[in-house]
């Protein structure tokens, strides 16, 4: 650049810098920034009409200035801008876009009319352009005015009478408002532009000085939400004036992110005062935002001031974020993958990603219950991370850039600019349905194949934008974003989430949590919601004041278990090899056993203790082989939490939902077949078992419903219950219904349970609704067959209103018990040691019959019955005398007996076997190998009871 | 419960093959099953009796890990018991999943039998175990009873089959 042009440059940043600094009546500076901007004035003689034309409104301005207090800051913030597009002109050499100089100017005009209408003398309907709002006492040079009038002063004037037309037109209307708006709207814009034009070549003292001096005033005088920002802006800004910024770039980033934060607040604010019906000009625009933005995006795509092209107002937001949006428009094409796809890692990489999405579902649905643990927050956090690095790795670009819009959000949440609640949850939740979506369709990948974007990639990358670029509530977000049905999202004011009582038993439920939000969202297109949060309302506060006091933690805890460990270190292993293993071992044991036994072994002292010592090690190791295929019920149950937030929030009930023992262990090949029956009797409970909260408040039941989900071993076997406190079976409809599809004959009488069991005949149903959830009559059916595969049982207790309780009895196929022998006769017993109590003797007088029929004998205090084995099993040769006999109190389910057994041989770690007999066994759960390589039968001690 | 009722129903319709047959005594006559319907054979081991089962069913036994149930032929076919001998042993019959091990006096052989040899059963009238026969095979100048292996192990009274009918009280449980 020649020197005259860098003299110029550098008038024009002293300027800046003397303006940055000047308060009203400083006149002093005014004036040194007047001249300075006069000599300007010779130097760009005879270049473009928009520069001149500019200079000359600037000068207007400074005179403005100078006489007057009025709108001081906000004619100094577009001085500022002007002189800051008069130096682009001359360090770009005049390469500048014409939108630039209109902006600059029409801010200029629309803060020196912003005070009173009188300056305008000629405003005949806005026609008239700059020339025409020229101030009455000009004391310009005079050659600039006319200047700007002759020669082409057409397009120019076109153009700023386009922009000319709005400025007044909404400067009309606004200055009925308070003057605040208008005014706030034009300076965080103009700090928006000015921000836009830097670059990390240009940003030098002046330009952080009239930084500085727009961030102050708005700082001080801006609206809202916009204030904060800007006065950490200013903070930000405070140590730098003067000099350049170490780091330009981060500088600059940080920037822009916080002055689109601001624009983002302000168009909140916007919309909320549009839907007061405010009669700002912003209520079509903000209503029209979402398509506005693509518009926006798609008109001025170079990030040009696009709200100067567009007659629209100044409320539509950067038009860099509106690229964003407006790429996200499209429907996502699919992602064709890298032609070097490593498969081989690539079911590696789907394994542990799925691990990772577990994680991050179970943290995040405790994080609903409570939304400041960081601990939680950093743990999703991890995972979304770690799946983005490694799905980038493996060139998977669409999952990454999914994980990242996620990672961003979170982002946001651990730093607190966005509070976790029920929309944000069903935003990240969401998130996991994709990414586990993605793994589906990438389990078939090859080098160059087609990776097709799960259902609902598109809009809930919107939503992600939307919040995280526009700051826009999460609620809002979804809303907004077409292409879901919004009641169903509205329908935030119902929700499953937990938080321990002081009982530390149950979750509790955090209802329509956001009924501030949730008046907004009906405001926007839905009407679904508009009773709920209603209804729910009352318990709302309460419920959520208590929640986030009790600052509970997570299931984990409520099951009075620390609280969740972290993973430990774990090996895959191939399933088959595993299963061999553990085959081997076991007929190790009974075959060194039957050595051990071995007369010869035993008359030789030294020989037997080497041979009792290995028979130790085996048990052993016998003992950790079979656990290497147990895997506790923890993963099942938290399939079930997901499964039951998820199904309360359709149907729009409210649950508190409990689980216990969620350690309980069962064979992993059971695992997987338990899960459905679970699936099914859950939907069940919820669709049709609990009734709807003005029902329940009708019959005088608390509105939040309960469902519990518990597992345990009790009588040798693996008992899963699902509870809920709904309305309970119908006996007479079952049985009508039984009747009418001729799977029962009416003249048949059954017992109340026999009833309930018709249900699990396929094709049966009651549910007058077929509803998505269920009523098709084939849950179920599904149920039943389940465990029968698992050779189980299933019982049903209900009471009518009250509610339903079902009860999965699981043998275990490999569940180890801790088993007492006992000896009646000849025969020995295996009783699980789980369920005795202790052993004891009594004296003959201490037994006593209750109407001549059931024995009963005293234990502490209490009278137990007595069951006497030998005569059920009808066993000869055992002892009958309570004297010579001992007495093992069995305890179940709180219900005491005691067994009458010979004696007690001694207590075994033993594996518990079930047994396929043609007739089923009564008393006898199933049977174990006991170490003489003989059967051991193992009593059914509930069984027994009845 | 319902696989035993499927396989038992299949089993009606079949016509016996001709083919490879186990034979074994119980008492004086001979009888056969299919051969791949034979998993193993096992010398008499010590078996542990479950109570309350009907008096056919002898009891449980380990084998190789896994706990079979033990059936008394002479008893299911009514007729009286004996001691057990040296010579008596238990065939491990498999249908589908399930194992069950056969007490029978004594092993005999395996024998081909043709198609052509086999003849329906003639009714006995109210003979026990007339059921459980699928045909008549000749061999040899022998005869031999061929079993319906599924119908054997799987026939059971209805007032001993309570699977779903048991009524278990519905204990109200604390809700």
């Amino acid at each position: 650049m020649s020197n005259p042009a860098d003299t110029t440059i550098r008038s024009l940043e002293e300027i800046m810098g003397i303006l940055a600094n000047v308060w009203p009546g400083d006149r002093e500076n005014i004036m040194k920034a007047g001249a300075r901007l006069e000599e300007t004035i010779e130097a760009f003689e005879g270049k473009s009409t928009l520069l001149n034309d500019l200079i000359g409104k600037a000068w207007k301005a400074l005179i403005h200035m100078y006489e007057k207090d009025e709108c001081f800051f906000s004619v100094r913030a577009a001085v500022l801008q002007a002189v800051n597009t008069i130096r682009e002109f001359a360090v770009n050499d005049g390469d500048i876009a014409v939108e630039v100089f209109e902006k600059a100017s029409g801010d200029l005009d629309k803060a020196l009319r912003g005070e009173s209408e009188s300056l305008m003398e000629d405003t005949a309907p806005a026609a008239q352009e700059a020339p025409a709002s020229t101030p009455a006492s000009e004391e310009s040079a005079g050659k600039e005015p006319e200047t700007i009038s002759a020669g082409d002063t057409e397009p120019v004037e076109a153009a700023g009478t386009a922009v000319a037309q709005a400025p007044p037109a909404s400067t009309r209307e606004e200055s009925g408002e308070a003057a605040d708006v208008s005014v706030a709207e034009v300076t965080l814009d103009d700090l928006a532009s000015v921000v836009m034009q830097l670059s990390e070549e240009n940003l030098d003292g002046a330009r952080l000085a009239q930084l500085a001096g727009m961030v102050g005033y708005l700082a001080d005088s801006a609206a809202g939400g916009i204030a904060p920002i800007m006065q950490q802006l200013r903070g930000k800004l405070a140590g730098c004036e003067e000099r350049s910024p170490e780091n330009p770039a981060g500088f600059l980033a940080y920037l822009s992110e916080k002055v689109e934060e601001a624009v983002a607040v302000e168009m909140n604010s916007d919309v909320m005062t549009a839907q007061d019906g405010s009669a700002a000009t912003l209520t079509p625009v903000a209503a029209d935002l979402p398509g506005r933005v693509d518009e926006a995006g798609a008109d001025a795509p170079d990030g040009a001031a696009s709200d100067g092209a567009a007659p629209e107002g100044a409320a539509v937001p950067d038009a860099a974020g509106a690229a964003d949006a407006d790429s996200d428009a499209e429907q996502s094409a699919d992602f064709r993958v890298p032609d070097d796809l490593d498969t081989s890692l690539l079911q590696d990489f789907i394994t542990e990603c799925n691990e990772q999405i577990e994680e991050a579902e179970s943290a995040l649905l405790d994080l609903e219950v409570s939304p400041g643990d960081d601990e939680l927050i950093n743990k999703v956090f991890r995972s979304f991370h770690t799946i983005k690095g490694t799905s980038a790795f493996m060139g998977l670009t669409p999952m990454s850039e999914f994980a990242h819009a996620v990672e961003t959000l979170l982002d946001m949440v651990r730093d607190s600019h966005l509070a976790y609640d029920s929309a944000c949850a069903d935003i990240t939740l969401t998130s996991i349905d994709i990414i586990k979506s993605f793994l589906e369709k990438s389990g078939d990948l090859q080098g160059g194949g087609v990776l097709t974007m799960p259902d609902d990639y598109d809009w809930l990358m919107d939503v992600l934008s939307r919040v995280s670029d526009y700051g826009t509530s999460p609620e809002e977000a979804l809303a907004e974003v077409k292409g879901r049905p919004v009641a169903q999202m509205a329908a935030t004011g119902d929700e499953v989430s937990g938080a321990s009582e002081a009982s530390g038993e149950s979750k509790a439920i955090a209802a329509s949590r956001a009924n501030a939000e949730s008046r907004v969202v009906a405001a926007v297109p839905a009407q679904a919601s508009a009773e709920r949060p209603a209804e729910v309302a009352p318990e709302t506060p309460s419920t959520r004041k208590q929640n986030s006091q009790n600052g509970q933690k997570t299931s984990a805890q409520e099951n009075g278990q620390p609280k969740r460990s972290e993973s430990e270190a774990s090996v895959r292993v191939n399933v088959e090899r595993l299963d061999r293993v553990i085959d081997m071992v076991g007929e190790l044991v009974i075959a060194h056993s039957v050595v051990a036994q071995s007369g010869l072994i035993s008359s030789d002292p030294d020989l037997s203790r080497k041979v009792s010592h290995s028979t130790k090690i085996l048990r052993e190791l016998q003992d950790t082989s079979l656990t290497l295929r147990m895997v506790p019920l923890k993963a099942t149950f938290q399939k079930m939490n997901r499964l039951v937030r998820d199904l309360a929030k359709k149907s729009g009930k409210t649950v508190s939902y409990a689980t216990e023992g969620e350690d309980t262990e069962i064979d992993r090949n059971m695992v997987d077949i338990i899960n459905e029956p679970l699936v099914h009797l859950l939907r069940n409970a919820l669709d049709h078992g609990i009734e709807d909260v003005q029902t329940r408040e009708s019959k005088g039941k608390p509105g939040i419903a309960r469902i519990w989900l518990r597992a345990f071993q009790a009588g040798g076997k693996v008992i899963i219950e699902i509870e809920d406190d709904g309305k309970g079976l119908d006996k007479e409809k079952i049985m009508g219904k039984a009747i009418a599809k001729g799977l029962v004959e009416p003249s048949r009488k059954l017992s109340e349970s026999e009833i309930y069991k018709l249900i699990f005949l396929p094709g049966f149903s009651t549910a007058d609704k077929v509803s998505d959830l269920s009523g098709r009559g084939v849950g179920m059916d599904v149920v039943r067959r389940s465990i029968d595969r698992l050779q189980g049982k299933v019982d049903v207790y209900s009471k009518p209103d009250k509610g339903t309780k079902i009860s999965l009895e699981l043998p275990f196929t490999l569940a180890i018990t801790d088993g007492m022998l006992v000896r009646i006769g000849t025969q020995q017993f295996i009783v699980p040691t789980i369920n005795i109590d202790m052993t004891f003797r009594a004296k003959e007088e201490e037994l006593f019959t209750i109407l001549g029929d059931s024995e009963q004998v005293r234990f502490r205090g209490n009278a137990i019955p007595v069951i006497r084995l030998h005569r059920m099993f009808g066993i000869g040769d055992a002892i009958e005398s309570i004297d010579r006999a001992t007495l093992l109190v069995v305890n179940n389910n709180k219900k005491k007996y005691a067994l009458l057994v010979d004696e007690v041989v001694g207590q075994q770690q033993l594996v518990g076997k079930s047994i396929d007999m043609p007739v089923k066994m009564r008393n006898i759960s199933g049977g174990a190998i006991l170490g003489d390589g003989r059967v051991g039968l193992i009593l059914d001690t509930v069984a027994l009871l009845n | 419960m319902e696989e035993k009722k499927a396989i038992k129903e299949a089993g009606v319709e079949r016509k016996v093959e001709g083919g490879k047959f186990l034979t074994f005594f119980l008492g004086k006559e001979e009888y056969a099953i299919e051969i791949l319907k034979v998993q193993e054979i096992i010398g008499l081991m010590s078996i542990t009796p479950v109570p309350n089962m009907p008096a056919y069913i002898r009891g449980v036994l380990n084998l190789r890990g896994k706990i079979i149930p033990v059936m008394d032929l002479r008893s299911r076919f009514g007729l009286p018991p004996v001691d057990d001998t040296t010579e008596t042993c238990i065939v491990v019959v498999q249908e589908g999943q399930y194992r069950m091990g056969t007490v029978v006096d004594k092993v005999s052989e395996v024998a081909d039998i043709d198609g052509a040899n086999i003849e329906d059963v003639p009714s006995f009238g109210n003979a026990i175990g007339s059921e459980y026969l699928s045909g008549i095979g000749k061999h040899e100048e022998t005869v031999k009873l061929l079993l319906d292996v599924s119908r054997v192990l799987f026939d059971v009274p209805d007032e001993l089959m309570h699977e779903e009918a048991v009524p278990v009280e519905a204990v109200e449980a604390e809700v």
